[in-house]
């Protein structure tokens, strides 16, 4: 049974569930359970879109302010 | 050697796994046994770090001011560095009774391979890019590059910040927006400080 490739799966599951237990956030739960995933595995394609998005963003609310931001940053070291 | 080597491998693939898959890394490293031990690799690159950003930073290369501005930055991170551990400790305690000081230690240190790569990456741009940026097209696609990228780390910090404290501790996100909400203040105000002594602009956390 030891070899067992589900039972190998099923012994990881229960040990993860053992460190931490299930996060729930009532009503949003469902809608928690579908976001994380993808910040669980490969989270750095999420962020590149997201941070992508948010400096165009940035840019068209700020204009020229954000190159001045960008230099400040660069400063920041 | 046998054993640096093994250690060295496992440490370059918990980096790996850390961009690639954060969530299973950190739950691993609680119950790494070699976790703390990887920790110095860590610690060598905070300290290299601080070695060349003090040799850009002093105009002269006089070797009292270098270690003078290497002491200056090494005690200010070490002040921030301690003081954010033991307040997440002491935070973690009260809103949970698991978690041990070890762990806290251990996530809080691979935590800082983002603000590792962010210093790192921004001192080695502002040798070959030296700001300010100008209002040209390539000013501005460079501005936009540098804010996406510096943004993407922000993020990638802050997953790791979630996951120290919920592997710390085991609690859920409820808790660690608390926890939260208590240390920002102490972050805002030891970066106030720290800029007012001239340490860092922006805090090496």
């Amino acid at each position: 049974m030891k070899e067992d490739k589900i039972y190998k799966l099923l012994v990881s599951k229960m040990q993860e569930i053992a460190l931490v237990p299930p996060q729930t956030i009532g009503s949003f739960t469902p809608l928690y359970k579908k976001i994380v995933p993808r910040f669980k595995y490969y989270p750095w394609k999420s962020a590149l879109i997201i941070s992508l998005a948010s400096t165009i963003s940035l840019y068209l609310v700020l204009g020229s302010t954000l190159v001045k931001i960008a230099s400040l940053l660069q400063f920041g070291f | 050697m046998i054993n640096f080597l093994r250690l060295s491998l496992l440490f370059a693939r918990n980096v790996v796994n850390c961009v690639n898959s954060p969530y299973v890394t950190f739950r691993k490293l609680t119950e790494e046994k070699t976790g703390v031990k990887q920790t110095g690799f860590i610690f060598f690159f905070v300290v290299a770090y601080f070695i060349f950003v003090s040799w850009i930073r002093v105009p002269f290369r006089n070797p009292y001011l270098l270690t003078m501005q290497f002491n200056k930055l090494l005690l200010g991170w070490i002040v921030g560095f301690w003081g954010i551990i033991i307040l997440l400790y002491f935070l973690g305690k009260l809103v949970s009774s698991r978690g041990t000081f070890r762990s806290v230690f251990i996530l809080w240190t691979w935590s800082l391979l983002p603000t590792l790569t962010w210093f790192f990456l921004t001192s080695f741009l502002f040798i070959i890019f030296p700001p300010p940026r100008t209002l040209s097209i390539w000013g501005k696609i460079y501005s936009l590059v540098f804010i996406s990228f510096s943004l993407s780390l922000l993020f990638w910090k802050l997953i790791l910040y979630y996951l120290t404290l919920r592997f710390a501790f085991r609690i859920d996100l409820q808790k660690i927006t608390i926890v939260t909400f208590v240390v920002i203040p102490y972050i805002v105000m030891y970066s106030v400080v720290m800029y007012s002594l001239g340490i860092f602009r922006i805090p090496f956390i």
